[in-house]
C-alpha cells in the first residue's frame, strides 16, 4: 500500500483527522523582528531586519513570519488532544504547474520517501493531495476548536489503515539516516 | 491506581482482548529493551534500511516541496511601522521564559 485514503469527517478532534484552512507558518527569506521604535515605549513598533543581531529573539522579540493556509493531518495521540498544543503534518495539493503536479505519478508510486499520496474521495468532495512526512508542526489546539482563526474545518478523516501507514512511513523515512559514516 | 493512570491503561486496552493486550505489552517491552543497547539499535536500523526501496536511498533526488514552500520576498517589510497604541502591552510580552 503506497497511498492513503480518507473517509467522512467524524465531527470531533482525533488522531487521523484532516483539517483544511490551517495557517502553516514559514520563515521569511530574511530574519525580521517587531520591536519598539524607542525602548521602552511599546506603543510604536517597527519591523527590523536582525540578520546581524546576535541578541535577536533572546528576549521579548516578536518575529514577523509568513503563513499560508493548508490542510493538515492531526498526528497527536489521544493524550495530546487534551493539551493546549498538538502536532500535525502539513499537506499539499497537486497543481498542474508545480513539481508535485508534474511528478504526481512518481509520488503515487511511492518514489519520494518524504511524501505520501492521499487518494481523492468524490463522495465527500475530497481532492487528492500529499502528506509531507517531514513537516511535523506544533500548533495550538485552539485552531481546531474555532477559537483562533475562522475558516478552519475538519474536511475528512484518514482510515485506520492509512493512519497506520503514515506512522510506518515516518518510521521508514527516519531509517534513511546518516550517522556520519564515510561514503 | 490513580485515575489518570487507569484512563491511560484503558485507552491502551481499547478494542483488545486481555491476551492481545498482554502480548502487546510483552512485545513492546522486548523492543524497548532491545533498543537500550546501541549496537542492537543500530542493527535494527540497518535491518530497516535494507528493506527500503532502492529509490529512497538515492541522494540526488530534488526536494519535491521546494516550489510549494516558496515564501514571497520580505525585504519591503523592513522599516514598516506598527501603531500599537491600543494593544495591551502585557499581551505583547511573554509570561514565561
Amino acid at each position: 500500500m503506497s497511498a492513503a485514503s480518507v473517509d467522512a469527517p467524524r465531527g470531533h478532534l482525533h488522531q487521523g483527522a484532516i483539517y483544511s484552512g490551517v495557517p502553516v507558518l514559514a520563515y521569511p527569506g530574511i530574519a525580521l523582528a517587531l520591536r519598539p521604535r524607542r525602548e521602552p515605549d511599546w506603543s510604536q513598533l517597527r519591523v527590523e531586519r536582525v540578520t546581524q543581531d546576535q541578541a535577536a529573539f533572546a528576549g521579548d522579540d516578536w518575529m514577523v513570519a509568513y503563513a499560508k493556509r493548508r490542510p493538515v493531518l492531526v498526528l497527536s495521540p489521544k493524550r495530546e488532544l487534551r493539551q493546549r498544543t498538538l502536532r500535525v503534518l502539513a499537506m499539499y495539493s497537486y497543481r498542474p504547474d508545480d513539481f508535485l503536479g508534474r511528478n504526481r505519478d512518481r509520488i503515487e508510486s511511492g518514489n519520494f520517501p518524504q511524501l505520501l499520496h492521499v487518494e481523492s474521495n468524490p463522495a465527500i468532495k475530497w481532492e487528492a493531495g500529499v502528506i509531507s512526512l517531514t513537516q511535523l508542526i506544533e500548533v495550538p489546539t485552539a485552531i481546531f476548536e474555532g477559537n483562533y482563526v475562522g475558516g478552519v474545518m475538519e474536511a475528512c478523516s484518514l482510515t485506520d489503515a492509512s493512519l497506520a501507514l503514515v506512522i510506518a512511513r515516518m518510521r521508514a523515512y527516519l531509517s534513511i539516516m546518516d550517522r556520519g559514516r564515510a561514503r | 491506581m490513580r485515575p489518570e493512570v487507569r484512563d491511560l491503561l484503558d485507552s491502551l486496552r481499547e478494542d483488545l482482548t486481555p491476551s492481545e493486550y498482554v502480548r502487546r505489552l510483552v512485545e513492546s517491552d522486548a523492543a524497548r529493551r532491545a533498543l537500550e543497547s546501541p549496537q542492537l539499535a543500530l542493527a535494527e536500523i540497518a535491518r530497516a534500511q535494507a528493506e527500503l526501496p532502492s529509490t529512497w536511498l538515492r541522494e540526488d533526488l530534488p526536494d519535491p516541496l521546494d516550489e510549494a514552500r516558496q515564501v514571497p520576498p520580505a525585504d519591503h517589510l523592513v522599516g514598516a511601522d506598527v501603531d500599537a497604541t491600543n494593544i495591551n502591552l502585557a499581551d505583547l510580552k511573554p509570561t514565561t521564559s
